[in-house]
Formats: C-alpha cells, sequence, structure tokens
C-alpha cells in the first residue's frame, strides 16, 4: 500500500514537472495590462483579438507601472506588457517575476521614445533633433544606452551656467529606469541625463518639472513646459492608422531609443 | 519584509523625502483652511444679507466654486490664470483650496447661524442687548457648537484632496510616496505607509478641534463682569 501510494506521488510529480516544462507561455485566455497610451484599452483588445488572432480573455490599462504591478502581484490581471529596459528593472527588484514574450507579437515589439513640443515652437524641436543627432555621433548617446542594460551607470550633469536660457522639461518620475526619482527626490534616470546633455549641447540650461502624466498635455499646451517625453508603440500606431492621425498642433522629434516590448508575469 | 522597509524608506534618506512631502500637505491644507475660513466668513455675510442682488451673487459664487471640482479649478488656476508667472506652484495651489474651502465653509456657517432659534435673539433683544452682543453672546456659541464637527470633516476632507496637487508640478505627501514606490516597486508596503501618514494628520486635526471644542463662547462670568447685568 505505502509503496504504490509512493509511486502514484512520484508518478503524479513526474507528470506535473513534465507538463510545466513543456509548457509554452503564452498570451492565451490572459488577462493583460499596460500602462496608459493614446489607443484604448477595449481598442487594444479588438486589435490583439481579431488583428492578431490572440485570444487574450481582457486587456486593462493603468496609469503607472506601480499600478499595473500591484494588479498583476494580487491577479487582477495576468501579464503585464512593458519596455525591455523597465521589465528588466522591475525584475531585478523582484525575483518572482518572470520575462519572456510571445513570438506572435514579434512585429509589433518596437517602442521609440522621442520628445515633443508644440508645433509653434517647431524651431525649439528642431533644435532638439539636431543635439539628439550630434549626441549620436559623438557616442554619448551609445554610453547613456548602454547604461540601460548594465550595471554601470553612465550620468551626465549640466554644465550650463545659470544665465542661459531655460527649457522647462516635463517628468513624470514614475517610469524606472528611464524616468524615476532618487531617494533625495531628485529627478534621475536616461531622461534626465538625456536632457542635460542636450541642454550642454544646445547652451541651455535644463529644468525638470514633475508632474503627473495625466497633466502633461495641459501643461505642454500652456507653456509651463517646452518639452515633454513621447512613446511610439508599433501596436498603437498600428491602431491609430485606423483611428486618424494625431493633433496636428504637436511636434515629434527624431527618436532617441528604440526599445521593444516584454511581458512580466509572476513565476 | 524588513529589508524591504529598510529600502523604501530609509536607505539613501527616502524618508526625508517623505517628511518634506508630509510638510507640503500640512501648509496647504493649513493654509487653505485659515485662508478660506477668513474669506468664507464675508461671504457667508453677504449671502445671508437682506439685499437680493448681494445675497444672489453669493449664492451664485458659492454653487460656482462648490460645483467645481477643485482639480479642474487648480488645473484652471496653474495653466491657464497664472500661466505666465513662474511663482511657486503650492502659492497657486492654496488660491484654488481657499477659494473651495471659503464655499463650503460659507454654507457651514450659514446653515449653523440659521439652526439658531430666532426666539433667543428676540429674547435677547428684550432683555437690552445691542445687535453685535446678541451676535457675540446668543447666536455665535450655539451656531458655533453645531459648526464645528462639520467644520472639522471639512479640514479633513480638504486634506484628502489636496493629494491632487501631483497635477501642478507639487510633490507633495502622495506624489512623494508614489515616486518611492515607482522605484523601489514595493506598492503595497508604501500604500500603508501613506494610509498611516494620512491618518495621523486626521488625528492631528481631531486632537486640534478637540481643543477647540473646549473653548466656551457662551455667556461666561466675563459677560457678566464687563456688561453688570
Amino acid at each position: 500500500m505505502k509503496k504504490s501510494l509512493c509511486a502514484f506521488i512520484a508518478l503524479v510529480l513526474i507528470l506535473c514537472g513534465a507538463s510545466a516544462s513543456a509548457e509554452e507561455r503564452s498570451f492565451d485566455g490572459k488577462v493583460l495590462a499596460t500602462i496608459e497610451m493614446e489607443a484604448s484599452a477595449d481598442e487594444i483588445e479588438y486589435f490583439f483579438q481579431n488583428q492578431l488572432g490572440i485570444p487574450i480573455a481582457d486587456f486593462v490599462c493603468f496609469p503607472t507601472v506601480t499600478e499595473c504591478l500591484m494588479a498583476l502581484k494580487m491577479g487582477k490581471v495576468d501579464t503585464l506588457l512593458n519596455m525591455d529596459a523597465s521589465a528588466k528593472y522591475i525584475a531585478e527588484q523582484d525575483d518572482s517575476l518572470y520575462v519572456y514574450m510571445d513570438p506572435r507579437l514579434a512585429d509589433y515589439t518596437d517602442i521609440s521614445l522621442s520628445m515633443v513640443t508644440l508645433k509653434t515652437n517647431s524651431e525649439l524641436g528642431a533644435r532638439l533633433d539636431e543635439a539628439i543627432s550630434a549626441l549620436r555621433e559623438d557616442g554619448t548617446l551609445d554610453k547613456l544606452v548602454g547604461s540601460l542594460f548594465s550595471e554601470k551607470a553612465y550620468e551626465v550633469a549640466a554644465e550650463t551656467d545659470a544665465a542661459a536660457e531655460t527649457i522647462y522639461v516635463g517628468v513624470t518620475g514614475e517610469m524606472p529606469p528611464v524616468d524615476y526619482v532618487d531617494a533625495s527626490g531628485a529627478p534621475v534616470g536616461f531622461n534626465v541625463n538625456l536632457m542635460n546633455a542636450v541642454g550642454n549641447k544646445l547652451g541651455a540650461k535644463i529644468e525638470f518639472i514633475q508632474m503627473n502624466k495625466a497633466a502633461f498635455t495641459t501643461a505642454l499646451a500652456s507653456g509651463k513646459i517646452d518639452v515633454a517625453f513621447w512613446q511610439e508603440q508599433s501596436v498603437s500606431e498600428e491602431m491609430l492608422k485606423q483611428l486618424g492621425p494625431l493633433s496636428d498642433l504637436i511636434y515629434i522629434t527624431e527618436p532617441y531609443l528604440t526599445l521593444s516590448i516584454s511581458a512580466i508575469e509572476l513565476k | 519584509m524588513l529589508k524591504e522597509f529598510y529600502e523604501s524608506l530609509i536607505a539613501g534618506g527616502a524618508w526625508l523625502n517623505i517628511l518634506m512631502g508630509l510638510e507640503v500637505t500640512l501648509r496647504i491644507s493649513a493654509c487653505s483652511l485659515l485662508i478660506g475660513t477668513l474669506l468664507a466668513a464675508p461671504l457667508c455675510a453677504c449671502r445671508r444679507a437682506k439685499g437680493r442682488g448681494l445675497s444672489g451673487a453669493a449664492k451664485a459664487v458659492i454653487a460656482f466654486l462648490r460645483g467645481t471640482p477643485v482639480l479642474m479649478l487648480l488645473m484652471v488656476f496653474y495653466y491657464v490664470v497664472f500661466n505666465s508667472v513662474r511663482i511657486d506652484a503650492s502659492i497657486i495651489a492654496i488660491a484654488a483650496f481657499s477659494l473651495n474651502v471659503a464655499a463650503n465653509v460659507a454654507e457651514i456657517m450659514r446653515s449653523a447661524l440659521d439652526s439658531v432659534n430666532v426666539g433667543q435673539r428676540d429674547a435677547a433683544w428684550a432683555l437690552g442687548m445691542s445687535r453685535a452682543q446678541v451676535f457675540r453672546y446668543v447666536t455665535l456659541p450655539q451656531a458655533a457648537r453645531f459648526a464645528l464637527p462639520v467644520y472639522q470633516s471639512a479640514a479633513v476632507n480638504l486634506v484628502q484632496w489636496t493629494s491632487v496637487v501631483g497635477y501642478v508640478s507639487i510633490v507633495d505627501l502622495t506624489r512623494a510616496i508614489n515616486f518611492i514606490s515607482a522605484r523601489t516597486l514595493q506598492p503595497f508596503l508604501m500604500l500603508f505607509v501613506g494610509i498611516i501618514l494620512y491618518l495621523l494628520l486626521a488625528y492631528l486635526i481631531y486632537f486640534i478641534f478637540g481643543r477647540l471644542g473646549k473653548i466656551r463662547l457662551g455667556m461666561s462670568h466675563r459677560y457678566y463682569r464687563r456688561n453688570k447685568v
């Protein structure tokens, strides 16, 4: 009796182990979540189900990565889509998480980061474009991108004197490691270093204004900030083709960084 | 758990950041409550005035300020009205919250003053008190007793409403906590820290109002001595 019980338990364990290792993770039947973007959650869900043919259960959007992570940990959502640099940062902080990608989304994983100014201020936009290409040529941008995926930090300090013209830049502080706030309350991250480098190139003083992501459009339109950061995701871009063009009031610079989307799940 | 607590709150002086956020929340709330209450008194006087025009105008102002979400008012102030001036955003926040408080407290004052029985006022007049004396020694003490609990909950609400100032580039308690949870990715821990800190602020208000409630405004011995009744 004891022997047969042991054998049965062993068999069950082996079967479970085999099925677990054979199982490939995919988005099928899962609740996906991401940080709010231009396209609404329903439109993304429709895109997944009908254009990509991935039978996801639901798609939800949250304002920041913090809410996404809470929903993931409490089982409200199964999968979190985020840019790979953020996914890596999140997985480093928490070893109960697993990062992967469903191959069926492969054509739509690109996410490019750029800056945005008002069309009425397109002269600034052109200068930003010049500064970005100058930084790309002298290797500063490569060093910054390298530091996103390695341990060693590469920081750029502002060198412009206080009397120079000021460019006001909006930061959310809620998108590590691209844009976050350190323990002392100062804005840090890739975007901050990049803007400092841009400021040094342009001979302008960069002032960071921390505000809720939801207030960015208003802040930009009212001129409280001159520059905001912009993300273009190939997923939402594909959908925006159907939804119509973006507002013609904004000027979007050339992307300074192209990342790809990763999926994060509990192990 | 202890390690997470250390990383989120102690490492790099993050607690100092939370204290600074707490100070901002407290400063905006206290200043708005003070200025709002000072504005509410004349607003309430206008609202209760005999003249149709004055009373109607005050009514319209109160209805507008109470009906407007304070976040929208704040954003209009910051991005439209004070757009071209680069002053400290917390001053603009205090202005917006003060107006909201003024309208709410004016209504609290009005309902409290209306709650005092007219017969009492008539009786005091019959005793030969002046209008000012009737207000100071008969109407005000009773109205204050009626208004204090409502005023207290308005103050507690105000502290919680100030958590929207992140929309106008102010780093208050909520923002400071959100920043930490975004950096360390320990959102649950920071949620509880936030709840505890806001609770502490609420208890601070309860304590202050508890003390205020003990102040006697009624027909004290001072009145008898001064007026030789």
